[in-house]
């Protein structure tokens, strides 16, 4: 621990060796370029065996391995140390739609917890049907681990609970705090996001977090969820949802990304156990500043981590290196 | 909601009478009338103003002898147990974490000028090596130098009016009263060991009642201070706690286990304790068998600042609550269960309490309480809880055996081991058959929290009302189902088949919030 200094007369304090208090969220950026890195201790981190410029199409491997990279350095300990336990149930919540999460990402994180023996019952999880994509996915994973529950959930369709939040909640327009949840976002134990980089009219980026509105059933907010976005500002809204499961770790990523104007190819990897410190990279990385983000800003101030790029410790690729300017929608195109 | 639903709302559990009649307890905010200077709720009080809140507070919170210094024998070893579970610079630390120094010193002034004690200690261990230890983790440095407890200077603006240090407010009392003896004991390294100089074991004592441990492990490492000294007054600072819910007059006595004995290599807070002495996934058996050791004999409770959410720092701004009150009593029990109320709990949640309350340490009665000072309910704030929290769940189970009769079972913990207590083996084809009987005051409408390994059909008054099932990580309140009651009894019944050769359930109701806590004006019974 630094010594710190309070000011006036007061003289130096510090502590020696608090052991594991370091709550600096700990992030892995990396690009398919990644040619390697030094820690600030100078210790060196390795690069990629094959890197790949970051527009390049990628085989399976060179994807996969930029994932694993990712998830070494934004986790704790060996072998990437993500927070699942061998008795666990793990959904992974991906996006669909025009900008949707690279199922190689989604492949690759269940093969590592598989191999890894970490997690009993896993569920890929999203406001939609499952392509064709996952459906053999999850084949090919279930002839490999029969042992284990390997399951697609379509949280349109899912069984819903309306509850209060057990904490207090924001949209202005919802007082109680009740909120339709799919009970696989509430039962399981652990809930890992898994999103591409985008922008957003609403809220300048949608990324890990933003996910969250999606998790809403059409069937109680309607077919464009209106009724959710009439509860209130769209920014209390989503930190109302998030409440009710905030992720375990985040993922941000893949090959194709979106912008205001369209597909974005830029193949990076950002991953850690902080949602919002991995998409204040992300936004970072898309050229926006996450301080100035107001979703940011409120989840930073109820204590949900930390929004500042300054007090995040990126590891592999600096920000300022992976950085690829997404075109931004109005009115964030002028800030 | 007035003073007496405040007090009365929660007829959810009945403890075993402890002390006869009702129990005195002074609770003084500072914007007390009687005070020479009065403070609004918000205000930052100086130390006459604290001294003086402290002062009323024992004095209206007067014991069955009639008064704190009457019931100290004359030449007495008065142990004072403040909460220093860190110093300053330890990352977790925030403002509210710890007992306030200003109460401390308010209640050693107390008893030093009042009572006839012929020694007075203020012991604590804490989460920092003392100054002979050779371990370099958890060292706190003040101006480049080892500190302790002892040593460690607050300078004045933590605590305004309390300047220094322990070592310094006590060279000043043993100036003043030569005639006492004034020290400190680190109770980290205060471990009673055996003629070999190795740490020894004692076993938890019965009460007179019979009602013995309540750890998985019944033999604990303790301190000689803590079962040697003749009177011993806690003074915990009142906060929020993620595993009990609350902590204030008997989970001070954590601090009471010796972390020379229990510490692993590399750390120093209690890991063993947690490791040997938890049962039923919860930590309110040991603070029960910890306290037994040597009950409370007066308890003042520090309400000026707390924490909210859970008992240390969550690097969160808004954590750190001013309460600006301060309580006596000589009942820890009936004191938590205040201190419960006055947190946004039900007493009834808190599972420590029940275990004290067997024992014997004091009564959770509210309707018991006699209370002096100000009213609980005024300028009563609104506390965050953890965000895992559960009250207790049932414990009054009855079991269907193979004869088709019911039996009851009283689970000592939160989930009940269907094959363990029904004594029937997993098999494919079993299904164990458990019911509860719940007695409502009015119609209520809640949720039913199941914890749950197995498949479980569940039904209130015949209706269903769950199905699920889980093999994964069994978790207390991981399954939740609206639910209604009926006023009078309500019947709820559970079918469970084992999967993966278990069959565990742990059964809840809680409010329309949600939150956790067990619905108000609800009754288990067997």
């Amino acid at each position: 621990m630094p010594d710190s200094q309070s000011g006036g007369s007061r003289p130096s304090e510090s502590m020696l060796a608090s052991a594991s208090y370091d709550r600096t969220p700990r992030i892995g950026v990396v690009l398919s370029s990644f040619h390697g890195a030094t820690e600030h201790d100078g210790t060196p981190i390795r690069g990629l065996a094959g890197p790949r410029p970051v527009d390049a199409e990628l085989t399976a491997a060179q994807f996969d391995a930029m994932l694993g990279k990712a998830l070494e350095l934004g986790s704790r300990g060996r072998r990437g140390g993500l927070p699942v336990s061998p008795d666990e149930w793990v959904v992974l919540k991906i996006t669909s739609g025009p900008a949707a999460t690279d199922p190689r990402m989604v492949d690759g994180m269940l093969r590592r917890l598989l191999e890894d023996g970490r997690g009993k019952r896993f569920t890929i999880a999203d406001a939609a049907p499952p392509g064709e994509a996952y459906t053999e996915m999850l084949r090919r994973l279930r002839e490999r681990h029969p042992g284990v529950r390997l399951e697609y959930a379509d949280l349109s369709a899912d069984a819903c609970l309306e509850v209060p939040a057990q904490r207090r909640t924001f949209a202005a327009r919802n007082p109680q705090g009740v909120y339709a949840i799919p009970r696989t976002i509430r039962e399981c134990d652990k809930l890992i996001t898994l999103s591409p980089l985008q922008t957003s009219a609403v809220t300048g980026v949608a990324l890990s977090v933003s996910s969250y509105w999606s998790m809403a059933p059409v069937s109680v907010y309607g077919p464009r969820r209106e009724k959710l976005a009439a509860l209130g500002d769209p920014v209390d809204v989503l930190n109302d949802l998030y409440l009710h499961h905030p992720a375990d770790y985040a993922i941000l990523g893949g090959a194709l990304h979106h912008d205001a104007a369209g597909v974005v190819r830029h193949n990076i990897v950002i991953a850690g156990g902080n949602a919002l410190a991995v998409d204040a990279v992300g936004a970072a990385v898309m050229g926006f500043q996450p301080e100035h983000l107001p979703l940011f800003d409120k989840l930073e101030a109820r204590g949900f981590g930390v929004a500042g790029t300054d007090s995040i410790w990126t590891r592999g690729n600096e920000i300022e290196d992976a950085r690829r300017p997404f075109r931004k929608p109005p009115p964030w195109d002028k800030s | 909601m007035n003073r007496r639903d405040f007090l009365f709302s929660s007829s959810a559990a009945v403890a075993l009478p402890a002390f006869a009649g009702n129990t005195r307890l002074g609770l003084v905010r500072s914007a007390h009338a009687k005070l020479r200077q009065p403070a609004p709720p918000d205000d930052a009080l100086t130390y006459p103003q604290v001294r003086e809140m402290v002062f009323r507070a024992i004095e209206y919170g007067a014991p069955r002898a009639g008064s704190l210094e009457a019931k100290i024998k004359p030449g007495s070893w008065v142990v004072l147990k403040p909460n220093i579970v860190f110093l300053r610079p330890h990352p977790s630390y925030a403002p509210g974490d710890i007992t306030d120094f200003r109460v401390t010193r308010a209640v050693l002034e107390y008893v030093a000028t009042r009572s006839q004690a012929g020694r007075i200690t203020i012991a604590e261990g804490g989460t920092y090596r003392n100054l002979k230890d050779p371990a370099e983790d958890n060292v706190v440095l003040q101006g480049g130098r080892r500190a302790t407890a002892y040593s460690f200077d607050w300078g004045h603006q933590e605590f305004p009016g309390f300047g220094g240090s322990l070592g310094t407010m006590l060279a000043e009392f043993r100036s003043r009263h030569p005639e006492k003896k004034f020290d400190y004991v680190d109770l980290s390294y205060d471990a009673v060991r055996d003629a070999g100089g190795h740490f020894r074991r004692i076993e938890v004592p019965k009460a007179s009642n019979g009602a013995g441990a309540f750890g998985a492990r019944s033999d604990y490492f303790v301190t000689n201070t803590i079962t040697g000294c003749d009177f011993l007054i806690t003074i915990p600072v009142m906060k929020v706690h993620l595993q009990c819910g609350i902590t204030a007059c008997l989970k001070n006595y954590v601090g009471t286990a010796p972390r020379e004995a229990y510490a692993i290599p590399g750390a120093f807070h209690n890991a063993n304790l947690h490791e040997q002495h938890s049962a039923g996934g919860r930590i309110d058996p040991f603070i029960v068998d910890l306290a037994s050791f040597h009950p409370p004999d007066y308890c003042v409770i520090d309400g000026i600042r707390g924490l909210q959410t859970q008992e240390h720092s969550v690097q969160r701004a808004g954590q750190t609550v001013r309460g600006n009150l301060v309580m006596a009593c000589e009942d820890p029990v009936m004191s938590d269960a205040m201190v419960a109320r006055l947190l946004g709990f039900r007493e009834h949640d808190i599972d420590f309490l029940h275990m004290a309350a067997k024992r014997g340490m004091g009564s959770m009665d509210l309707s018991r309480l006699d209370l002096r000072g100000d009213e609980p309910d005024r300028e009563a704030r609104k506390w965050e809880k953890p965000g895992n929290w559960y009250g207790r769940c049932n414990r009054e189970w009855l079991l269907r055996g193979q004869n088709s009769r019911w039996t009851p079972h009283a689970a000592p913990f939160d989930t009940i081991d269907l094959p363990a207590a029904t004594q029937v083996a997993p098999a494919a084809g079993v299904t164990y058959t458990a019911a509860v009987n719940v007695q409502s005051e009015g119609h209520r409408r809640g949720y039913l929290w199941l914890g749950l390994r197995g498949r479980v059909a569940a039904s209130v008054n015949r209706e269903l009302v769950a199905r699920t099932e889980s093999q994964t990580r069994y978790r207390v309140g991981q399954f939740q189902f609206p639910v209604s009651l009926k006023p009078g009894m309500n019947r709820l019944e559970f079918e469970v088949q084992p999967l993966d050769g278990q069959a565990l359930l742990s059964v809840l109701i809680t409010g329309p919030r949600n939150d956790g806590d067990t619905i108000e004006g609800i009754r288990w019974m067997s």
